[in-house]
């Protein structure tokens, strides 16, 4: 009896073993004492098995040994007593299910009536077909629970634990910063106020509010676009909403909207366009100027540039010029020139690029910003090179989703993957930024003026200027490369007439295929570099010569060039303008650049939503309600081909140089004596440098002797 | 991804960026269930969408016994109606479908003509011979019927589990599938692709230590050529979804829950391959 109830007590964990309590009193005594024969022989057996169900083995062997005792005594007052009957069989059935495994402890009984329970209680269909995949669930959750409770072990880290913390401490809120939050407020209430009033207001203590052309509010956005069938995730959003409002509180920047998602291979991009504001810029503008202004000098006018230095020994040394050369005394010898070809050595080609438009021009006008994770800091890109444009139209990659790392490919993109990327955005947000005819229109030159900062008026005058923007349209400026305003008289029309792309204008200026905006021109920059470094050249001529002279014959010369540039000028690269129609797109690929849906076609016709597809940008979407109309790109970062990307050839292999008959003439090898001497020149050599008070006029004839002999030789 | 949890599932797929609009998703989520019951099938599943120029292609698929072998296919312009998708079979249509350059229409009943590329042959002396590149007729829906099984060959996946083979031979949902958990969920030998295995089935089980029959008889995703760029898996929302990518098939997103037996694919795209795939790394 002991030796039962102790085994009881020891797998109290299982299920059945409680449910076992029961049927013990009516189990013979003969039966008894056979299972605990069984429990012994395996105990004995397996001591791994007696590790499982009890704690220690110490403890272990001494209930098997009072359990043996017991049963003894148990045999010899309890047997043959009970005639056979269904409930001895039945516990004989049972206490060979209940036979403990010795691998893993546990029994057959508590498996089943485990899996019993779990059909009863949860009712799983069809459990008959899956009873194997059933029974293996079961039992892998046994063995799950006791596993998280020794006191010893450690707490694993749960998988959302690591994201869920970043995410808390990106939105933590301000703790005493009361100060901060009126703040907060106060400019959202602004803003809120410009948008209700639908009209553009001048802020008194920033011009620049004026100028304010994008919608800031990704929340309401995220209605529109969710109705479209384009989104990202709803607790994206608000995440979203709160890291661009970070973004915008900080003062270098003016306004900010949501440009749109990159996806990635290992991470996808959020990305942010921002314009920065006018003090930024020119901070920025400086800096950059500084660095172009260094650029664009010659090559060889540059300050930093230091002659490489000649490799010290590359292949044989080379050898006095004079054939019979060793009849000279060893002064002639120092003055004579080699014979043999120099090494040749890399030579650095100068190598021009077509200078990046300046920031807040161009396709640099807007800033933008990414993330990997709505919780990150915003990270900026770095401004695009025309060359970085030209390339990436070469070249089709996978964004990695890390911004430092390498794009392979070929031609050679210059720059890491966050230079592809501000690439790859500049030329989306070029191509697919529409909207309807008439929603955006061009400054007029009084505004254009209080944009760049020109002169700064009485407010009177500004808020007269604006008052007859609209009759004074001859003075809007014609020009590609300007940031539009929205156009405050806008009415919508009916969606229908809305349903095709004629109604529908570009909005951001064309990238031309030089990759700038403003067309660059290329053959005057050249010409006026090579005159710059003639010029150059000429100083440094002059210098040695005579400083006096030099400046008036350069007054001279820079006439003569200046007439010669107008004789050479060329044609400038010209593109759709800015605001022209969408229906004159053009691709050689694509023969429907923009697909045109409504979000509801049967039903909910008075609130649909128009949304117009890019074909060429495929996941580039722009909507229209009412007056909201908004530009997303959701996607890859790829362009549309038709079949594949024609992919440029790698070159022709070059040709090896040519060699002549001279460059191989057999030589016989020098013999042993030859070869000791040389070492000893060699050795003597070393020595001599080594020696810094000798002078190089005691050159030993003799030693280069040796030496050339060899070279002779051959 | 089935119709039993579609607009959940729209949601865990969002991260491919396009989902369904409203009135999309509630035509198609009652259509399908009324399609489901008028065909007596015991599972349906919502495949995705193939931009056209006029009208959209919406791809659903039902079966009744066995849900890899008994198919079916549907087709719909407007989200209502519902239209099987015929069966193809001429290599030649499928070889068409591959490399056919324009976009879908929108119209089932249109015919285009596409070149297939010129074969090459050596006849003797290392002469090739360039034969004329053949053009075959090709009908708009027999188009969309090849694409959408190439496709879903290719690039349909289910978590491992997910299915299970019959004694039998017929192979159905797992219904004790209880999800991927935390030390599965990002390896790709833990997804199978939805199609009848194509690898012998001891290749398949000899993969794996821990192969169980019913299980592991299906091919793996890490084992697609060009390994490991095949697709790509990102854990979304907290790391608690797996987001599966198609870099060959853009546009074909897979999720799946952890710890749960919720997964589904969806392809939303314009059914174009991506050819330049081994330049793109």
């Amino acid at each position: 009896m002991d030796d039962l109830a102790s085994l009881q007590n020891f797998t109290t964990d299982s299920t059945s073993s409680v449910q076992s309590d029961a049927p013990p009193k009516t189990i013979s005594k003969k039966e008894k004492e056979l299972i605990a024969n069984k429990d012994v022989v395996d105990h004995d057996e397996s001591p791994k098995c007696s590790n499982i169900i009890t704690s220690t083995s110490t403890s272990s062997s001494t209930t098997i040994s009072i359990g043996a005792f017991n049963s003894d005594t148990q045999f010899q007052r309890a047997s043959g007593h009970e005639p056979p009957h269904i409930g001895y069989e039945l516990s004989v059935a049972k206490s060979i299910l209940q036979q403990y495994s010795t691998l893993s402890g546990d029994n057959l009984f508590d498996h089943l009536s485990d899996i019993v329970k779990r059909v009863v209680d949860e009712r799983p269909p069809n459990v008959i077909d899956f009873f194997e995949e059933f029974s293996r669930n079961v039992r892998e959750q046994k063995f799950h629970v006791p596993e998280r409770f020794p006191p010893n072990a450690v707490f694993a880290d749960c998988r959302m634990f690591r994201p869920a913390k970043r995410i808390l401490h990106s939105i933590k809120l301000p703790h005493n910063a009361e100060g901060s939050d009126l703040g907060g407020d106060e400019d959202f209430g602004e803003e809120a106020y410009t948008y209700a009033d639908g009209e553009l207001q001048i802020d008194l203590d920033d011009s620049m509010r004026l100028f304010v052309s994008f919608n800031e509010r990704v929340e309401q956005l995220q209605f529109f676009w969710n109705q479209c069938g384009f989104t990202i995730s709803k607790d994206d959003i608000f995440q979203l909403a709160g890291s661009i409002n970070r973004l915008q509180t900080h003062p270098s920047i003016m306004q900010c909207r949501f440009w749109g998602c990159i996806n990635g291979l290992k991470a996808s991009y959020y990305i942010v366009e921002a314009s920065l504001t006018r003090e930024e810029i020119s901070s920025r503008l400086t800096m950059m100027e500084e660095e172009m202004r260094e650029k664009q000098l010659p090559f060889k006018m540059r300050k930093n540039q230091e002659p490489n230095p000649l490799p010290s020994h590359i292949g044989p040394e080379l050898t006095p010029g004079v054939y019979g050369w060793e009849n000279f005394s060893p002064e002639d010898l120092e003055k004579m020139t080699p014979k043999a070809p120099p090494v040749p050595l890399a030579e650095e080609i100068e190598f021009y690029d077509i200078p990046p438009e300046l920031v807040g021009l161009g396709c640099n006008r807007y800033s933008y910003f990414v993330v990997n994770n709505l919780y990150d800091d915003w990270i900026e890109l770095p401004i695009v090179t025309p060359r970085q444009i030209v390339v990436s139209r070469q070249i089709k990659k996978f964004f990695t989703g890390d911004l430092e790392s390498d794009i392979v490919s070929y031609p050679c993109f210059p720059g890491k993957e966050k230079h592809y990327l501000r690439a790859i955005i500049a030329r989306i947000t070029a191509s697919t930024h529409i909207a309807p005819q008439g929603y955006y229109r061009r400054m007029t030159k009084k505004e254009k003026d209080l944009f760049d900062g020109v002169n700064f008026d009485d407010e009177e005058e500004e808020q007269e200027e604006e008052d007859n923007y609209n009759e004074g349209e001859e003075d809007t400026i014609q020009d590609n490369d300007v940031m539009l305003l929205k156009n405050e008289r806008f009415e919508i029309e009916p969606l229908a007439t809305l349903a095709t792309p004629v109604a529908w204008v570009h909005c951001r200026p064309n990238i031309l295929n030089q990759g700038r905006i403003v067309w660059y021109d290329e053959e005057k920059a050249r010409k006026e570099r090579e005159k710059a470094l003639a010029m150059y050249l000429k100083m440094r001529l002059m210098e040695e010569m005579d400083e006096e002279v030099e400046e008036e014959e350069a007054d001279g010369e820079e006439e003569g060039e200046e007439e010669e540039m107008i004789e050479g000028f060329n044609q400038p690269e010209t593109g759709p303008d800015i605001l022209t129609s969408c229906a004159s797109d053009m691709s050689p690929d694509c023969v429907v650049p923009w697909l045109v849906r409504f979000t509801s076609r049967y039903t909910n016709q008075k609130e649909r939503v128009l949304v117009m597809q890019s074909n060429i940008w495929p996941g580039a979407f722009t909507f229209i309600f009412e007056k909201t109309c908004e530009s997303i790109y959701l996607g890859w970062g790829h362009k549309f081909c038709r079949r594949n990307i024609p992919f440029k050839h790698l070159p022709i292999v070059q040709e090896e140089f040519p060699h002549s008959v001279e460059d191989f003439i057999e030589t016989t090898d020098p013999s042993v004596e030859d070869e000791i001497a040389y070492n000893e020149w060699l050795l003597s050599k070393q020595k001599r440098q080594v020696d810094i008070g000798e002078s190089l006029h005691e050159y030993d004839g003799e030693d280069i002797d040796d030496y050339d002999n060899d070279d002779n030789d051959a | 991804m089935n119709v039993e949890y579609f607009s959940e599932g729209l949601e865990c797929l969002m991260y491919c960026g396009r989902k369904l609009s409203p009135e999309q998703r509630i035509l198609i989520e009652n259509s399908l269930i009324v399609l489901l019951q008028e065909n007596r099938f015991s599972g349906m599943y919502f495949w995705g969408r193939i931009t056209a120029i006029k009208n959209d292609y919406y791809i659903a698929f039902g079966y009744t016994t066995d849900c890899l072998k008994d198919r079916k296919y549907f087709y719909s312009v407007d989200q209502y109606q519902w239209q099987l998708l015929p069966f193809v079979q001429s290599p030649k249509i499928f070889q068409a479908t591959v490399l056919a350059p324009d976009p879908f229409i929108g119209d089932p009943s249109l015919q285009t003509y596409v070149k297939l590329d010129p074969t090459f042959n050596i006849v003797a002396n290392q002469v090739i011979s360039i034969s004329n590149p053949e053009v075959i007729k090709l009908k708009e829906e027999e188009r969309l019927a090849a694409i959408v099984f190439i496709i879903s060959e290719e690039s349909a996946i289910c978590p491992r589990g997910a299915l299970y083979k019959m004694v039998d031979g017929r192979v159905i949902p797992n219904q004790m599938f209880r999800g991927l958990n935390d030390l599965q969920i990002e390896n790709l030998s833990y997804y199978q692709l939805y199609r009848l295995p194509r690898n012998d089935l001891k290749t398949n089980l000899s993969k794996r230590s821990d192969y169980n029959y019913a299980i592991d008889f299906l091919d793996t995703i890490d084992g697609v050529i060009p390994l490991s760029q095949a697709f790509t898996l990102n854990m979304q929302r907290n790391e608690r979804i797996a987001i599966i990518k198609s870099c060959v098939w853009l546009g074909m997103t897979f999720f799946h829950k952890l710890n749960s037996r919720k997964h589904g694919f969806v392809y939303l795209g314009d059914g174009r391959k991506n050819f330049d795939l081994l330049f793109m790394y």
